[in-house]
């Protein structure tokens, strides 16, 4: 019974036996945070590998869901204070008229395995509801991928939106999805633009600090 | 979904099987089919092959597709139920399924067919496509430069960057009008270049189910008359919703020849080479199956590159296409994206490897898409000229897969470890004169010089 061996729970998907020896950890005094420490390094070992193909989505995605699970337990364990990132909300989804989600999936499992708060609002969404849900959590940064040239312009509006609403600023607005670039992000006023999640992640640390 | 079939389809979106959101389905049951599949039928990768020799292999890939879709079915976006086919079904589309279609009229006529595994009798059917966006100052002359390509079979044109100054929006005004003016403009390209009754696959602009009905007239826009090409998508992964069943049911009461659009997503939900291969030949059934499409395009691509040229990739395009041609009447194109730009050689070596992967494979090409299919302008006929002799070529010659899997090592060699490298090359109006149509002769000579060191490597072009 060790943070090893919930560490490969955690990565064979099993959430279910994870949860059961976090509880009986705790239960014999083991600080919530030095097992969050081990999940976090976990994940992002996991992370790295699945930029390098070593590992693959599903992979990924089946960590992530026990990670969530574990987390549900800890959480009343934590203190919110002791994680500089948890404090840290994030808004991601796929701009409206376009249904492909595989992009903004992973940036989302990967801002998780990196302890910020994440709020998903799925895919085909509207540009007020980014600025509703934004309003709402008190966002960090907002990020809107899209996948389709037909669908990019979603993403300028939003920007629009939230110029208009005299909100610029108020958080980092991210730009993301395979006909994007850097070009794009530039001409729109985004924040910030990244080939891909990784980058993402790492270019929106540095901003937040 | 057969045509007489519809509804029974659709009525499986109001009572299929339940799942809240997409992901749980993706955890509870395409994950862990996945990965019995590939497990049970023993698809494995070597990670070096590029032209598949292994008849075997590519019978058990088919078979690990059909026993994935059946058990995972469709996931509908909207109504959260699962259109799920019984194996009879499944079979009973298969067995009845058209395998050639006489597309086009008059002197454009042509066949667009099921071909087999290194096919001795039957040449390619050349689909020129850029697959990207064009200024919409140059999107007639652009589709009238494809147009003059001599092999051309039929054409898939760029798409309208905007409309009337305003970027071209999908669920606005601007998609449904920028769809209209491409379908014009294309059926006007088509006049002035002279082949009036070439087959067009239309309209790419045409994001939503909308747009594309806004773009079907017999005068001057989709044609009925000549059985043109409209395409509806697999959304990722094993997904749809009403957009795309609202198209399937347009195109098939229009009478289109239409074809179902399906990338499967290297590193994605399938996960790694041997998944994503099972994937995108489920999709080949799920297209006939649930939207009863006459074609489908394969365009497997790669999670981080986006392109449909790594090694990986080719070794998926060539089993697929064994896997469909050996075991089933479906008619398939395989759609080349580069990671390289116009006006490099990289492009070049590029092209080259995915037309002879795929055509002695049995496979038909479709493309060129260039520089990851990210920026306006950026794509040629000239690549696409290229791309279309080497699978010419690799048919004249009548290429075993052997001799095209070494090959294809060679020409892997040219450009492997450039892929990483962001080569975008020049923008059509750099690489053409955009007045006469024709390509500047510095880049005629580049391709000239590409087709002598392609021949050098064993390829022997039919003229």
């Amino acid at each position: 019974m060790s943070i090893v061996q919930i560490r490969k729970f955690m990565v064979e998907g099993d959430g279910d036996s994870a949860v059961a020896m976090v509880n009986e950890l705790i239960s014999k005094g083991t600080p919530a945070h030095d097992i969050m420490a081990g999940l976090t390094e976990e994940m992002g070992i996991l992370g790295e590998k699945f930029e390098n193909f070593e590992v693959f989505l599903p992979d990924l995605m089946i960590a992530g869901d026990a990670f969530m699970q574990i987390m549900d337990v800890l959480k009343e364990h934590l203190v919110a204070a002791d994680s500089k990132s948890a404090s840290k909300t994030i808004i991601i989804g796929t701009v409206k008229g376009d249904f492909h989600d595989i992009g903004k999936n992973i940036v989302g499992i990967v801002l998780q395995a990196n302890g910020y708060n994440v709020i998903d609002l799925g895919a085909d969404v509207d540009p007020v509801a980014y600025m509703d849900a934004a309003r709402k959590e008190n966002a960090d940064a907002v990020g809107i991928s899209a996948l389709m040239t037909t669908t990019m312009p979603g993403q300028e509006e939003f920007i629009k939106l939230v110029s208009d609403a005299g909100e610029k600023g108020k958080y980092i607005v991210c730009v993301g999805g395979a006909p994007t670039s850097a070009e794009w992000a530039e001409r729109i006023g985004a924040d910030l633009w990244s080939f891909d999640a990784f980058e993402f992640v790492a270019k929106l640390k540095k901003m937040l600090g | 979904m057969s045509t007489y079939r519809m509804w029974e389809v659709f009525e499986r979106v109001e009572n299929g099987p339940f799942f809240k959101d997409q992901s749980e389905w993706m955890l509870k049951s395409f994950i862990p089919n996945m990965r019995r599949v590939v497990k049970e039928y023993n698809i494995k990768y070597d990670g070096k092959t590029i032209v598949n020799c292994d008849d075997d292999l590519a019978d058990r890939v088919w078979q690990a597709a059909k026993d994935f879709f059946v058990s995972v079915g469709v996931y509908h976006q909207e109504s959260h139920r699962v259109i799920k086919f019984t194996e009879e079904e499944v079979n009973e589309v298969l067995y009845t399924k058209r395998p050639c279609y006489m597309i086009g009229a008059g002197h454009d006529q042509r066949w667009l067919r099921v071909r087999s595994v290194e096919d001795r009798e039957h040449r390619p059917f050349h689909l020129f496509s850029p697959d990207a966006n064009f200024s919409t100052d140059i999107h007639k002359k652009a589709c009238m430069a494809y147009l003059k390509e001599p092999l051309l079979d039929g054409l898939c044109a760029p798409l309208i960057e905007d409309f009337m100054g305003r970027k071209a929006m999908s669920q606005t005004p601007t998609e449904v009008a920028a769809a209209m003016e491409h379908a014009m403009n294309l059926r006007d390209a088509l006049r002035l270049v002279g082949k009036p009754d070439v087959w067009t696959v239309s309209v790419g602009t045409a994001e939503t189910d909308q747009a594309q009905i806004a773009a079907a007239n017999k005068d001057w826009g989709v044609r009925p008359s000549h059985l043109d090409g409209r395409m509806v998508s697999i959304l990722t992964e094993m997904t749809t919703n009403n957009a795309m069943l609202n198209k399937a049911m347009h195109y098939r009461s229009y009478g289109n020849v239409f074809g179902n659009l399906c990338g499967a997503i290297f590193g994605g939900h399938a996960g790694g080479t041997e998944g994503t291969l099972v994937l995108q030949t489920a999709y080949n059934i799920e297209g006939a199956c649930l939207y009863g499409s006459c074609w489908a395009l394969n365009f497997p691509f790669h999670l981080k590159w986006q392109s449909t040229t790594t090694r990986e990739l080719l070794w998926l395009q060539s089993v697929l296409s064994q896997a469909m041609s050996r075991n089933s009447n479906q008619i398939f194109l395989n759609n080349l994206f580069a990671n390289a730009g116009p006006a490099t050689e990289q492009l070049y070596w590029e092209c080259a490897n995915h037309a002879i992967a795929t055509e002695s494979s049995g496979g038909n090409p479709w493309g060129a898409a260039t520089c990851r299919n990210k920026f306006t302008d950026m794509a040629t006929p000239l690549e696409s000229r290229f791309y279309h002799e080497v699978s010419e070529a690799s048919f004249h010659m009548r290429m075993t897969r052997a001799q095209a899997d070494e090959i294809c090592q060679k020409i892997m060699e040219k450009y492997e470890k450039l892929i990483p490298i962001d080569n975008y090359g020049k923008k059509i109006q750099e690489v053409y004169d955009m007045e006469h149509l024709v390509p500047r002769k510095q880049f005629v000579d580049q391709y000239k010089r590409m087709r002598d060191e392609l021949n050098r490597l064993g390829v022997e072009f039919a003229y």
